[in-house]
């Protein structure tokens, strides 16, 4: 199969060759050349013993392509067919197979009729006299046009397909009779034949047999029928649900186990999760996987226009088959192809969405007015005395009126009524009002698709353009797709090749202004200036003012600042080619390539107007006590940090799969294959001052010198910014992967897959590592014994096998990184890991037992999953003795737990014609466990305030702990627990190593989770809710007074203790001063002020409406309007908190947005 | 056709083959495998994790004090126990950076040291760049090993060497066995042997712009330090007259800008060996202009005389009232100067002098330091009447002109062995807190999770 040896030079001429066909490629499909037909007279080659009839008409089919219309319900009428036939035209074959058997056939266009021998003469010759001809089209329930669909004519042999149009046309159809409309995927509806007819056929989701779910794995496509692992699958319609820019996003609240992190704060969390955590500190994403292979560029490139499918691997038997990266799960997105035998079609989709104002007031904070009496407290205190002393650091305006009130410099009365008018203020209505804005997206997507009778074509163009909520902040897409597929030798070799490209331009502001220094600063006065404010490290107005005045303005102004500063242009392509030829019956050869490169320009500019360039400018001035003569080190000028990035990977892939329906032996699919993946990224930056952006220049600085700081008694070097990295990430692979279907009920599966890699710098023998699954699926419903007519479908599955992931700061020998230009000017570099000669790849043992079900006429469907993932040799740490030179040793000592539950009911669609109702419930169980963790947390102050730096054993990755609180006392102090006493030795309670001394207050991640997604169809109208809830999880508020912390962000300060008995009707301490840190900590991690996360919500509402008059209408076919509303709202929470758990440390939360649509084909 | 496909294919096949290069390609630029000698000193340059010593010996001290109790409060375990010399010093605090840093440093050095053995020397490896990085590995070693043991052990003693307590000695970088503790009497052969072995394989000159990396200058500096730990005058002086003679350079402090924030560089000419003291315990140790938690000792202060620059380059008032340390020889550097330089050699060779009774040039030796520290034309040089009060005045003038240089706990260690018998008091929100001379704890304890992981043996304390 494949060479395990060979010489140097192999590569490059693969390279070479590959690079060739690459070009070669591109150049076929710009051309685009149309194939004549040849039409081939069929002959067809059967060997078969004792076999069914219905498989003999099926292995027909797959040979001819002549379709068999065949009433399953006589099929036991058939008798078992034994044939020798090779090279056989059609006709004479037909002839031999129904000679002894108890029907007869007859053959229209290329569907061949099969009923009972009839023998009533008289009947026939009734209906021969009295003919009709029938014309009609059929499309689906919103009016597209559905081509293939098979019409009979029941109770004759007659019978047509629909064309592209989805027109139909039946000569002499005997009056009174009914047409039977068929085509795998809807349901089958039957019609009195009338002359001009119109149907819409019914989608028939789920259905175990008529809907024919295909699966891909990356792979090879399989049918979800035949599958033994735990597939998800989002068709088409549900990927375009959404209105969104990103195509992941798409898949929140619709795919089945799928959790979207949001609420999370620190850690090393996913954006989403597949089914669960798989590992401590190695890579926590799943693997994104687009056609073939992995996708290497940014996902937000991909037009979710382009979809076609999106299948996500949950198990080892669904996604061993990608080895060492599959070990978070799998998401293959397949994207359109055109399809064979139909005419060019358009389709054209335009939506735009627009969201609210963000609502700053989201966060609960202190008032204006409390915070200057907070101010003024402390200001007594003297707690603003060191900083008022040093003459410079940023004090807030009620702080500076204090000041300036005890000096003498302005009166009391003037003081109190310049105070009163900062009560007033609150600067998120300014921030609000001019740093936000509602923000505005836009889509756009044409494309081009069909195909002739040996090609097949999809090209599509899409642009997006994204005003986003802060000022300054958009995002830009334009994306080609463009794929075509041709056959050659009768079907047998089939080309496809592809290219896509993608280029965004990214606008955002740098200097964004998200933290004002206090609650009343104000942005603007009455007569629409932009006024000067503090900055956490800026300094003192009064300080600013009194200043040389050769230096540059050092006021802040932050509505000046507010510009897009910081731009972002990226480019992406990927070309591939993939050639599948069938060497003979059932076995295939295919190879597959693609090159993807992508380069990203980032400039962040600034100019000497911006208040970055003037601080760093005004903060180098050197102005000599002697001479007075002023100089700057940072010159004058504009900065201008520049970067780009850029990666090209190359993927090749050989493959031979064989299929083979060995009749009584059962079906045989196998599929073997290697693969080689070479990936290099690189990055360079630099800063550039001085910068002149009329012609590019810019001036040399030193950067070797150091600087005192013009104020104060600080000093540094000015930022270096010259960088360049890069590096290669390479791959080898083998794999193999078999199923065997027997009886028809029983499925054997098998996978195995070996990575070697570069990425360990280990020795070869070390780099390799073998993973393997298997699967079984038992087909109980087909059981002759089976007669439970309540579920007459219903199969089992179980899968048993391995996965992997990667942590790629590791290594085998003793690694070092590049570290700083020390201060006498040598390069130096840091050692990252000592050697670690028994390194291995993270492994997950995965188990999963599965049920699929449907219960009579289809009605409901489902499955039913129970997993149990347990990751071993994962990365964790593990103490050492110091006396190494290390302490914490990075090794494959961890191991973590997961268990679960994915349960998904299907409610297919009941009705009318005029009204439909169908519903999908997703259930998700899941619970991980830390089962193995070496190292200890040094406290319980560390475990409360990052149980994820070193996990605690017995817990979830990320679980909260909390410490024990029995109230204030009587003046106002928070009481804890420690040793089970009460105790108000904060500093002892946070320091206790004895982990007794918690409370484990639950999860951060939810333990349940899913959704409710229901679809009603009335007439023209269709409309789609989607209910999501997440059960059973926690949260930490984070911003709440302590007593002993000042800022103005935290909320209730109002109900602090102010008076004896106080202490009975609130939680929160009185106010405490000086600062006491160990009181905070401990104040801010105590189970009083753990909430329930438990929501449920409307995700999203989406409302269609379809023009199907339309499709008469010769130029369009259909055209849909619809609207959609995301983040709709909570329908219940357990916090009585006024915080959404999906928003907990933003400081808004999703604004609602609205979209609306257009989509159209002709 | 069919033959064609079946060629094309047959070729791809056969060119998908292996050869092993393809996976020999390094993953990311920033990650390196250090093989070269080049590699290896960029491993030594770094500073951060080889040029580092203790804090515990300057926060036991008595060259500051702690303002208030509520200040001290807010302090680390640590600096708390470090403070009032508690039994247990820790008191629960993890990662003591005193043992694990200078035990990284060895780390460091042994991983240098074991690459090297697997270089072979060829025309591209000059045998002196080789011997050389060598050289400085094996300095590293002895420096790290020397500030462990005068911190974690009993003060060198010849006639109790053999039974106290030394440092595990670990000569290699596997990271998979642990190793008991030798005798102090091993572990100061050891030092002196690494020393003595880098002295012969150094370059000969000393480069004054990378005073980061060890020299043979640094070599005899570090040998008269350690045998004058160890009281043995007599090679201590051998090797600081060694040291000077090869670089005697010193700063006059009349050119030195007594308002300066940052008064001195990392490349001051003083400085022999550059180091410093590890990050931790800033808030005590920290070199600044406002370190309002400490002040330094009043007592100390007063020892400084009028005209003596040093006060006023040294020292600074803070917004309290007390004065603070305001830079050594770290730049703009906030952590202090523990390195070694020309007028702790000075000091050295006075002290011996003194002591092997060659009085008038011990005296001279000294004033020719004093003299640069003294505002010009104002300098009344040292006189002193007999050995022993040129020694006593020496070791004043040491005191002055190391101060909070990391030297003051060893110098107690030894010169209470001598019989100088200090004690040292400190009072705390109204208690005092009493270290008698030769206390067990002038022995730091060796950080808990040593003991735990490698069962080595405890210093004890009472």
């Amino acid at each position: 199969m494949v060479t395990t040896c060979g010489n140097p030079q192999d590569y490059l001429t693969l390279k070479k060759i590959l690079t060739v066909m690459k070009l070669s490629l591109i150049l076929i499909l710009l051309f685009s050349v149309q194939l004549s037909a040849k039409v081939a007279a069929q002959q067809v080659s059967l060997q078969v013993k004792e076999e069914r009839l219905d498989r003999v008409l099926r292995a027909i089919y797959k040979q001819s392509g002549y379709a068999f219309i065949f009433n399953g319900k006589e099929l036991h009428k058939a008798k078992p067919v034994t044939l020798n036939l090779k090279d056989v035209p059609l006709d004479k074959a037909l002839k031999v197979l129904f000679s002894n058997q108890p029907f007869e056939y007859s053959i229209n266009e290329k569907i061949i009729t099969v009923k009972p021998k009839k023998t009533d003469l008289r009947e026939n010759l009734v209906q021969s006299f009295q003919q009709d001809t029938v014309r009609g089209i059929v499309t689906d329930s919103l009016g597209n046009p559905l081509q293939g669909v098979t019409i009979r004519v029941m109770g004759t042999d007659k019978g047509t397909v629909s064309n592209e149009k989805g027109q139909f046309l039946l000569l002499r159809v005997p009056q009174s009779s009914t047409l039977s409309f068929h085509l795998l995927g809807y349901k089958d509806t039957v019609l009195g034949a009338v002359p001009n007819l119109e149907v819409s056929l019914l989608t028939s989701v789920g259905e175990l047999e008529e809907a024919e779910v295909i699966v891909s794995t990356g792979y090879q496509e399989i049918p979800k029928e035949r599958a033994t692992g735990s597939f998800v699958y989002i068709d088409k319609k549900l990927v375009n649900r959404k209105v969104s820019t990103n195509v992941l996003e798409r898949l929140d609240g619709v795919a089945s186990s799928t959790l979207f992190n949001k609420g999370l704060g620190t850690g090393n969390n996913a954006s989403f999760n597949i089914r669960g955590r798989s590992t401590i500190f190695a890579n926590p994403e799943p693997l994104i996987v687009m056609d073939n292979f992995p996708y290497d560029g940014d996902l937000n490139n991909i037009n979710p226009n382009d979809i076609e499918s999106i299948s996500i691997l949950k198990d080892a038997a669904a996604a061993s088959i990608w080895g060492v990266r599959a070990g978070n799960g799998v998401v293959v997105i397949t994207t359109k192809k055109g399809h064979f035998g139909t005419g060019p079609q358009i389709t054209f989709n335009v939506s735009t969405s627009v969201s609210s104002r963000p609502d700053l007031h989201y966060q609960p904070q202190i008032t204006s007015k409390d915070y200057i009496e907070l101010e003024q407290y402390l200001f007594n205190q003297g707690y603003y005395d060191n900083t008022l002393d040093n003459g410079y650091s940023a004090i807030s305006s009620a702080v500076s009126i204090f000041n300036q009130t005890r000096s003498g410099v302005i009166s009391k009365s003037d003081s109190a009524s310049l105070i009163n008018s900062l009560k007033k203020y609150d600067v998120r209505n300014d921030l609000e009002k001019f740093i936000y804005r509602p923000s505005v997206n836009q889509q756009y997507a044409v494309s081009l698709h069909g195909g002739g009778s040996r090609n097949r074509y999809y090209v599509s163009a899409g642009y997006n353009q994204d005003i986003q909520n802060m000022k300054g902040s958009s995002f830009n897409r334009f994306t080609i797709d463009a794929n075509n597929t041709y056959n050659f030798l009768k079907g047998s070799l089939q080309l496809m090749t592809g290219v896509f490209m993608a280029t965004t331009k990214t606008n955002s502001n740098a200097d964004f202004y998200s933290r004002p220094f206090s609650p009343y600063d104000r942005l603007i006065d009455e007569n629409g200036n932009h006024l000067p404010v503090m900055q956490p490290l800026g300094l003192r107005s009064e300080f600013i003012n009194n200043q040389d005045g050769r230096l540059l303005d050092w006021n802040y102004r932050p509505l000046d600042e507010n510009s897009n500063n910081n731009r972002s242009e990226m480019t992406d392509y990927k070309v591939n080619a993939n050639i599948k030829y069938e060497i003979f019956n059932g076995l295939n050869i295919g190879i597959n390539y693609q090159y993807q490169k992508g380069f990203t320009d980032n400039v962040l500019s600034r100019s000497i107007n911006s208040y970055y360039v003037r601080n760093l400018i005004n903060s180098y001035t050197q102005i000599d006590p002697e001479s007075d003569v002023l100089t700057r080190p940072v010159p004058l000028g504009g900065i201008e940090n520049v970067g780009n990035t850029n990666y090209r990977s190359h993927y090749g892939r050989f493959q031979l799969t064989y299929e083979r329906d060995l009749n009584a032996f059962g079906d045989i699919n196998v599929l073997l294959g290697s693969e080689i993946k070479d990936y290099k990224f690189g990055s360079t930056s630099d800063i550039l001052y001085g910068y002149n952006p009329s012609d590019g220049s810019s001036v040399p600085v030193d950067h070797l010198t150091f600087f005192s700081q013009y104020y104060g008694y600080g000093g540094g070097y000015i930022p270096y910014g010259s960088q360049k990295s890069f590096g290669t990430d390479r791959v080898r692979s083998l794999f193999f992967n078999g199923s065997y279907l027997f009886k028809s009920r029983y499925t054997l599966s098998f996978s195995a897959r070996s990575d070697e890699s570069n990425i360990f710098g280990v020795k070869a023998n070390q780099r390799r590592v073998p993973l393997w699954s298997s699967g079984l699926m038992w087909d109980i419903g087909s059981e002759s014994f089976y007669h439970f007519n309540v579920i007459p479908k219903l199969k089992l599955r179980f899968t048993y096998g391995y996965n992997g992931n990667v942590d790629t700061s590791v290594s085998a020998y003793l690694t070092a990184r590049m570290y700083e230009i020390n201060y006498w000017g040598a390069q130096s570099s840091s050692i990252v890991n000592p050697p670690n000669p028994s390194l291995r790849w993270e492994r997950n043992r995965n188990i999963n037992f599965g049920l699929d079900y449907a219960s009579k006429n289809n009605l409901f469907s489902g499955s039913i999953e129970y997993y149990i993932k347990n990751g071993i040799d994962l990365m964790g740490n593990s103490p050492i003795a110091p006396q190494t030179g290390i302490i914490e040793f990075k090794g494959n000592t961890a191991n973590i737990q997961t268990k679960g539950v994915d349960f998904m009911l299907n409610k297919n669609s009941i009705g009318n014609s005029d009204f439909q109702w169908s519903g999908t419930v997703l259930f998700s169980y899941n619970k991980d466990i830390i089962t193995n963790y070496k190292v200890k947390q040094p406290n319980n102050a560390q475990i409360v305030i990052g149980n994820y730096v070193n996990p605690v054993e017995g817990y979830p990755y990320n679980a909260i702990f909390s410490y024990p609180y029995r109230g204030l006392d009587k003046e106002g102090k928070p009481i804890g627990m420690l040793n089970n006493e009460t105790s108000q030795d904060y500093s002892s309670i946070t320091n206790s190593k004895d982990i007794s001394n918690l409370i484990y207050s639950g999860s951060a991640t939810p333990l349940y989770y899913g959704s409710v997604r229901n679809d009603i169809s009335f007439r023209n109208f269709e409309l789609s809710i989607n209910i999501v809830y997440k059960l059973n999880y926690n949260f930490r508020r984070s911003s709440v007074f302590s007593g002993s912390n000042y800022d103005y962000t935290v909320a209730d300060f109002d109900k602090r203790w102010q008076k004896p008995g106080d202490e009975l009707i609130t939680n929160i301490p009185a106010l405490t001063y000086p600062i006491n840190y160990s009181q905070d900590g401990f104040y801010r991690g105590i189970d009083a002020l753990i909430e329930r996360a438990d929501n449920i919500r409307i995700q999203d509402i989406r409302l269609r409406y379809n023009f199907k008059k339309l499709s008469k209408n010769k130029l369009v076919n259909n055209l849909q309007l619809y609207a959609y509303i995301n983040n709709v709202g909570i329908i219940w929470k357990a916090t009585d908190q006024d915080i959404d758990p999906d928003y907990l440390y933003s400081s808004y939360a999703g604004p609602r947005s609205f979209s609306l649509g257009i989509t159209t084909n002709f | 056709m069919k033959s064609k496909i079946l060629l094309f294919i047959a070729i791809i096949t056969l060119s998908s083959g292996c050869n092993e290069e393809f996976l020999d390609v390094k993953p990311n630029s920033a990650i390196l495998n250090p093989t070269t000698l080049n590699e290896f000193q960029q491993l030594l340059d770094n500073f951060r994790e080889l040029n580092t010593t203790g804090g515990i010996q300057q926060m036991s001290s008595d060259d500051y004090f702690i303002v208030d109790k509520s200040r001290f409060d807010a302090l680390t375990n640590t600096q708390k126990g470090a403070y009032l010399w508690s039994k247990d010093l820790y008191a629960g605090d993890a990662n003591i950076q005193d043992w694990n840093q200078c035990f990284n440093a060895i780390f460091y050095s042994n991983s240098v040291l074991d690459g090297l053995d697997g270089i072979s020397l060829s025309p591209e490896i000059h045998k002196q760049d080789y011997e050389n990085l060598k050289g400085q590995a094996l300095f590293y070693r002895a420096y790290a090993y020397f500030d462990l043991a005068r911190n974690f052990s009993p003060v060198y003693s010849k006639s109790s060497s053999e039974s106290d307590l030394g440092l595990p000695i670990r000569l290699s970088s596997g990271i998979d066995v642990s190793v008991e503790r030798s005798t102090l009497g091993e572990t100061f052969s050891q030092i002196i042997s690494d020393l003595k072995s880098a002295e012969l394989l150094l370059k000969d000159e000393f480069s004054q712009q990378y005073r980061n990396r060890p020299s043979k200058v640094a070599v005899a500096a570090m040998l008269a330090r350690v045998y004058l730990y160890m009281g043995d005058y007599n090679e201590a002086l051998n090797f600081a007259q060694q040291c000077l003679s090869k670089y005697n350079k010193l700063i006059d402090y009349n050119g030195v800008d007594t308002l300066s924030l940052t008064p001195f560089s990392y490349s001051t000419e003083e400085i022999i060996f550059f180091s410093y003291q590890q990050t931790t315990y800033s808030t005590t140790t920290g070199y600044g202009t406002n370190q309002t938690s400490i002040g330094v000792n009043p007592e100390l202060l007063a020892l400084y005389k009028t005209n003596d620059l040093r006060f006023p380059v040294f020292f600074i008032k803070n917004s309290l009232g007390n004065y603070n340390v305001r830079r050594g020889y770290v730049g703009g550097g906030l952590y202090p100067f523990t390195g070694l330089a020309t007028d702790e050699i000075l000091l050295i060779k006075a002290e011996c002098l003194a002591r092997a009774n060659r009085t008038v040039e011990a005296l001279e030796v000294l004033n020719s330091l004093l003299i640069h520290r003294f505002k010009e034309g104002l300098f009344i040089p040292v006189t002193a009447d007999s050995a022993e009060e040129a020694l006593g005045k020496i070791l004043i003038e040491r005191r002055k002109e190391l101060v909070w240089r990391a030297l003051r706990w060893s110098d107690l260690k030894r010169l209470n062995r001598d019989g100088f018998n200090v004690t040292l008091q400190r009072s705390l929100d109204g208690e005092t807190y009493t270290l008698l001379p030769n206390s067990p704890l002038y022995v730091f304890p060796i950080p808990e999770d040593e003991i735990a992981l490698s069962g080595i043996k405890q210093n004890i304390r009472e």
